[in-house]
């Protein structure tokens, strides 16, 4: 019962299971039914759905968002996909205005069950425009929820639930998590939404992680065991909401904390956690915090550049060694601007 | 002003399509919403309606001329100036002027206020006030209907600057492309706050050409001749029943009233066609109605509206608890 599956078909898996399990389920986004399938995260379904279950659209994001919350409020559960979130950015008056607050100002007497799939490149060029990661504006937002999910597993069962939520959802799907190996049960099941998940456990220090950077920090957890340091590793699966519990307690066991955040640094969603920390368990901290981040640039295109850009595994284990008082050397110290570093793994090929 | 130019079109439309009872329907509705805005107009100084009015004065025969050609299941949704299509389709009096007090008992129970009206029994879905906003929603509902293959229509009502939001075209396309049953309806009174529509598009531009450009019908015709605008929409909405696809129609209106507060400009100045006295003169010269019975009705009207207002002030504020209560949905799925 251990099966392992990509990513992408863990994303496929759980949108095949809403659509049978639920006939309002519909998607929709430009490229859902075409032959590239959303990197096959769509593959089979207009095939088995129908094309009123599966739709293509024109290339009008502001309006087609604003349509699916339409649809959603007279009966309709969209799961829209938008190929890179910087499309989903043209759509901005329907989900921010109107979606997330569409409960609140009419006071429950309508709902928004709607799930925004919403893809961040990384890698072979993707440049400024196919890369960001906004995840800490959207959990701005109230009436919005917002999940990361990072292991195949939770890309399934957090995906099902999201669409499964009566709300607006902002389902953030790195593009290299599509290229992930992990167990994924057949069938039915969701990860509810606002639980971190301790993935490994120990007490020296707490790494806190999620979406993409949370595959880095397994990496890098799995390095500082093999040196026999055991740290808490909690991935936060969803932003809004979260119940920081676990991040709490488990600070004050081992009083160091690490926040891995795969967006830049100023303003981003580490700095929350962090804060969180301070507010609620200063006591428990035996040094200064420390944030794992992209640096506050644009994403340049060049690999020349980029492979300078993405924090890598080594700074994770840095960051918790130099608060254990350990000596470290620049992470970047071994990286040349040729590595080809650009690629989740040696199947892809390019272009996006 | 050149739309007045239009009456006759109007006019001609509505000769087979009314009947006496319609008449004084759609009269009474006129009169009334218009006592109702002047209601809120003048007790708008005391400051406890505080939000934002933009009142529908002088704007009132398109909600009541449109209303009068849907059935239940239909769905309405609007724009910032939206009190007339609230309750020119049957929304909730009560509850309208109880949520300009911010009182429980309005319609979103005083989160929302004048610019977010909702009445789900009447078929409002809601009314926003970022421009142009519920023109794709209301394109989405539209979408909704005709994917469970049923018959309602949707109509979604905006202003002439609205067509300036690039969600206008977006929506049209899209309904065009998926024959959505819905019906734009664009009040043009000419005005984008205190922009004259002049100013904002060239002047051999018309925006009745924008949709048909689409290939979607669509008539331009007077939006203060409460018939025409009723003969306009029974033509267009019928052909939707029929399953022809989304209509438009451009209605030239004006605004009686500053664009947001309880100012009334007034009926007088030159060139301006009030739809309330048109419409009054019109139905005594056709003795349709006699004064009289206009005499009673304003009396039941008054009675009606001090009772709203009344009720309104005597009301709670919501409990504290609200703050944070509907944030997200908590409902079964």
């Amino acid at each position: 019962m251990n099966r392992k599956i990509l990513g992408r078909e863990a994303v496929q898996e759980a949108l095949d299971v809403s659509l049978q399990r639920d006939k309002d389920v519909i998607l929709i986004g430009q490229g859902v039914p075409d032959a590239t399938q959303t990197y096959g995260t769509t593959a089979g379904l207009v095939d088995k759905y129908g094309t009123d279950r599966v739709y293509e659209m024109p290339l009008s994001e502001s309006a087609m968002a604003g349509v699916m919350l339409g649809a959603s409020l007279v009966g309709a559960r969209p799961v829209m996909t938008f190929a890179r979130l910087e499309f989903f950015l043209l759509a901005i008056d329907p989900i921010i205005n109107q979606a997330a607050k569409w409960c609140y100002m009419f006071n429950a007497q309508t709902h928004v069950p709607m799930t925004l799939r919403l893809i961040i490149g990384r890698g072979w060029g993707q440049g400024a425009q196919h890369s960001q990661s906004l995840h800490s504006w959207f959990a701005h937002i109230p009436g919005l929820k917002v999940v990361l999910p990072a292991t195949p597993y939770d890309l399934k069962g957090l995906l099902i639930a999201s669409i499964e939520d009566p709300n607006p959802v902002i389902f953030i799907e790195h593009r290299w998590l599509h290229y992930n190996h992990g167990h994924v049960p057949e069938g039915y099941y969701k990860t509810p939404l606002g639980i971190p998940n301790l993935i490994r456990k120990g007490d020296k220090a707490t790494v806190v992680s999620s979406g993409y950077m949370t595959i880095e920090s397994i990496k890098a957890v799995n390095n500082l065991n093999k040196q026999g340091i055991e740290v808490d590793l909690i991935d936060l699966r969803t932003l809004s909401p979260l119940d920081d519990t676990i991040i709490l307690e488990s600070v004050k066991k081992t009083g160091n904390l690490v926040v891995c955040d795969h967006a830049s640094l100023t303003g981003g969603f580490s700095s929350e956690i962090i804060t969180r920390v301070c507010e609620k368990s200063f006591g428990s901290l035996k040094n200064s915090p420390i944030r794992i981040s992209l640096p506050d640039s644009p994403t340049p295109t060049t690999r020349g550049l980029a492979n300078y850009f993405y924090p890598t595994v080594k700074h994770i284990e840095n960051a918790v060694k130099s608060l254990l008082g350990i000596k470290t050397e620049d992470p970047f110290k071994d990286i040349k601007p040729t590595d080809k570093l650009d690629i989740p793994d040696q199947s892809f090929k390019g272009p996006f | 002003m050149s739309f007045m130019k239009d009456k006759g079109l109007a006019d001609l439309s509505l000769k087979k399509e009314v009947n006496s009872p319609l008449q004084k329907k759609m009269f009474f509705d006129i009169l009334r919403i218009r006592r109702i805005e002047e209601e809120i107009s003048r007790q708008y100084s005391d400051q406890e309606m505080r939000c934002p009015v933009h009142l529908s004065i002088g704007q009132e025969a398109i909600g009541v001329g449109v209303s009068a050609n849907l059935k239940p299941g239909d769905y309405v949704m609007s724009g910032h100036r939206s009190h007339a299509h609230y309750l020119a389709c049957g929304g909730n009096l009560d509850k309208f002027i109880a949520e300009l007090y911010g009182k429980e008992t309005g319609c979103t129970n005083g989160l929302g206020g004048s610019m977010h009206l909702i009445d789900k029994s009447a078929g409002f879905l809601g009314s926003v006030p970022i421009i142009g906003s519920t023109i794709s929603i209301a394109t989405g509902l539209a979408f909704e209907t005709k994917r469970r293959k049923k018959s309602n229509v949707t109509v979604v009502y905006f202003g002439d600057s609205a067509t300036e939001e690039g969600v206008f075209y977006e929506s049209l396309n899209f309904a065009k492309s998926l024959n959505l049953p819905i019906l734009y309806v664009c009040e043009n009174n000419e005005m984008s706050v205190e922009t004259p529509f002049s100013k904002r598009r060239h002047q051999q531009q018309k925006i009745v050409d924008i949709a048909n450009s689409f290939n979607i019908e669509s008539l331009c015709s007077d939006g203060q001749i409460c018939e025409g605008v009723y003969g306009n929409a029974k033509y267009l909405i019928e052909g939707i029943r029929c399953g022809e696809g989304p209509k438009f129609i451009e209605l030239m209106t004006t605004k009686l009233v500053e664009h947001c507060g309880p100012k009334i400009i007034g009926m007088e100045s030159e060139g301006v066609c009030d739809p309330l006295t048109y419409y009054k003169e019109k139905l005594l010269n056709d003795k349709i109605i006699i004064q009289k019975d206009i005499d009673v009705y304003e009396m039941d009207i008054q009675e009606e509206i001090k009772k709203a207002f009344d009720k309104a002030k005597k009301a709670k504020f919501p409990s504290r608890d609200k703050l944070k209560a509907n944030i997200f949905y908590k409902g079964e799925k």
